[in-house]
């Protein structure tokens, strides 16, 4: 499928970009994030123009180029013949393909970068149609997983080649709020950096410099660093390793720690039962109901459940 | 990272088409009535003070070469540039500074003195200018995608495992992976063992197994590597490269066992034809694709 960059006409002069992770970047995917955080906004929701960055389908172009579907259905189907091989090994060769290629590859992360690039630049020029001038506008960023990467990239691009006509200063696109969740951007650096040179640096800023940093431009009078970014915060799950966090322990190798971000560290549990009054509600209601008991374990890396938990963080900081 | 130079210069010089007249003249005109409206020339700071030699400066070169119709209408603006304007990195150099102190300290100052409305008014041949840009370069982007999807999209050859490896590992060469301007690189290794050659055997017609080493280069011109009929008169790919043929007929050959025929092979689309120094098997005719995906 070919690119089209989403494209919104904005009722007020914000505006919010939903990057998804792994798999599931297509327009239908983004339908009940889209409605979370317009529940999170509230009444305000209706100043605010959503946008969706959908890249699924450059993914795709990698995965079935390799025939990396094919070639996992072929292996997996040396260990079972009870397994339905064909949605399985392409669901799998959605994940791998999706982690794999914008790392190993440097065309897959090019092309995937000036995807995120056009859409940004779609954003702001919808801004400017609709009256609203670049500095006057109020744009925010929610990413979550691989997307959390991508947007890395994307964001140090914008600032540092000009013609893109993205940079915080002189072209006044600046991003209030960049919220990451389950940010997998330091467990990147880290493993890309312990295979060399099996990883090609160009065209990578996850790896450039001796850290992480954050996206500006230099004020071509005073030479003062101008950040891309007002409020850069990260939000990761105990439970969740995509995060940086292997059950309940940080480590510093694969958690994000962009200089002057905040850091959000949610609490997780690995079922959906928090308390024991909860157990006695789901047992009573199971024996009334005569069917087994609700209990679940809970997917520490869902977005949804991220977005769920700081709605109304996510409200204050959109609205300040 | 791309062609900036050329882009600001064919928007400068309204080159390119625009919703407004988002010119350098026009930008320098509303800078200079911004400064009057707040009176930023008089604040004495260093960015009020840089910006009034940039536009002194800017002042200056449209007084000594100021471009007629019959020069914009020229097809290679940028050689025009050249000509005429030989420090035209200093005029963009000296745009940016403009916009950026225009944009932030003395849009602040406008916005103290007469208020968001007045200052997005004054100082709208920014936004346009800044729209334009904004416009040329989605474009460029939308342009650089499209080259990816003829490489890598659904109609582009698929590879198999030898392949993914030895195009993983000359990625970085030039003409594989993307240039300086993130554009993909128009060449790919073609490698692999295929079994779909056809050849006339004493008057039958027979498979011919053969091992293949070449490259594939990808057409990224518009119209090329359209899907139906057209797509076989202009395809998006064609490859050329050495043929190592099996010297017996019949499907999954192995053509080294005995000394290969050696030959050349040419592709257009997927269409393949090779001619052997071999008598036996000269032509074969093949037609691209993996009967085993990743494998051959």
């Amino acid at each position: 499928m070919s690119f089209e960059t989403d494209k919104q006409d904005w009722p007020g002069e914000s505006a919010i970009l939903l990057v998804h992770g792994v798999g599931n970047a297509k327009r239908g995917d983004y339908g009940q994030l889209v409605a979370q955080v317009r529940a999170a906004l509230g009444p305000e929701a209706q100043s605010f123009a959503v946008y969706r960055l959908m890249y699924d389908g450059i993914n795709d172009w990698f995965a079935e180029k390799t025939q990396l579907a094919t070639q996992l259905e072929r292996a997996l189907g040396f260990f079972s013949s009870r397994i339905d091989l064909p949605t399985v090994s392409n669901v799998m060769a959605e994940v791998v393909g999706d982690v794999l290629w914008p790392v190993l590859s440097q065309s897959a992360r090019t092309v995937l970068r000036e995807a995120y690039l056009a859409q940004l630049k779609q954003m702001v020029l919808d801004g400017i149609h609709a009256g609203v001038p670049a500095r006057d506008q109020n744009l925010h960023i929610i990413c979550h997983s691989l997307g959390c990467f991508h947007t890395y990239e994307a964001l140090h691009a914008a600032a540092q080649f000009r013609s893109h006509a993205l940079l915080p200063s002189t072209d006044q696109v600046r991003f209030r709020n960049v919220v990451f969740m389950a940010s997998p951007v330091q467990l990147i650096r880290s493993v890309a950096e312990s295979m060399g040179g099996l990883i090609s640096k160009r065209w990578l800023a996850t790896l450039d410099g001796d850290s992480l940093s954050v996206p500006g431009e230099v004020d071509l009078v005073t030479n003062e660093f101008i950040a891309s970014i007002d409020r850069t915060v990260s939000i990761a799950g105990a439970l969740d390793p995509v995060g940086g966090h292997f059950f309940r322990d940080k480590a510093a190798w694969a958690y994000m720690d962009i200089p002057g971000q905040e850091s959000i560290i949610d609490s997780q549990d690995t079922l959906n039962i928090n308390s024991p009054e909860e157990l006695s509600q789901v047992l009573h209601s199971a024996l009334r109901e005569r069917e087994p008991p609700d209990i679940r374990p809970n997917n520490p890396h869902s977005w949804s459940a991220y977005v769920d938990r700081h709605a109304e963080d996510i409200r204050q900081w959109f609205l300040a | 990272m791309v062609s900036r130079l050329t882009l600001l210069a064919l928007l400068a010089f309204g080159a390119l088409p625009s919703s407004a007249q988002g010119g350098i003249r026009d930008i320098v005109s509303a800078v200079e009535a911004g400064i009057e409206a707040c009176r930023f020339d008089t604040v004495g700071t260093p960015h009020a003070e840089r910006l009034i030699q940039e536009i002194a400066f800017l002042n200056t070169r449209f007084a000594l070469s100021e471009p007629g119709p019959s020069a914009l209408a020229r097809w290679d603006q940028q050689q025009y540039l050249n000509r005429s304007l030989p420090d035209s990195d200093s005029i963009t150099s000296s745009l940016d500074v403009i916009r950026q102190v225009a944009n932030n300290q003395l849009a602040d100052s406008l916005d103290s003195a007469i208020g968001k409305e007045g200052r997005r008014e004054i100082l709208q041949p920014l936004t346009d200018f800044h729209a334009d840009l904004l416009h040329a370069s989605l474009q460029q982007s939308l342009e650089r995608i499209r080259k990816y999807e003829v490489k890598f999209g659904p109609n582009s050859a698929r590879l198999n495992l030898l392949e993914v490896m030895l195009n993983m590992l000359l990625q970085s060469a030039p003409g594989f992976g993307p240039n300086e301007n993130g554009d993909p690189g128009s060449f790919e290794v073609l490698a692999g063992y295929t079994t779909t050659y056809f050849t006339l055997d004493d008057g039958d017609v027979g498979l011919v197994a053969a091992g293949e080493i070449g490259l594939r280069r990808y057409m990224f011109g518009r119209g090329w590597g359209k899907r139906g009929f057209i797509g076989y008169i202009k395809p998006n790919h064609v490859s050329a490269g050495l043929y190592m043929g099996s010297t017996e007929t019949g499907p999954l050959a192995w053509p080294w066992r005995d000394s290969p025929n050696y030959g050349a092979f040419m592709g257009w689309g997927g269409l393949k034809v090779a001619y052997t120094l071999e008598e036996e098997n000269r032509l074969l005719i093949s037609r691209e694709f993996h009967v085993v995906p990743w494998l051959f």
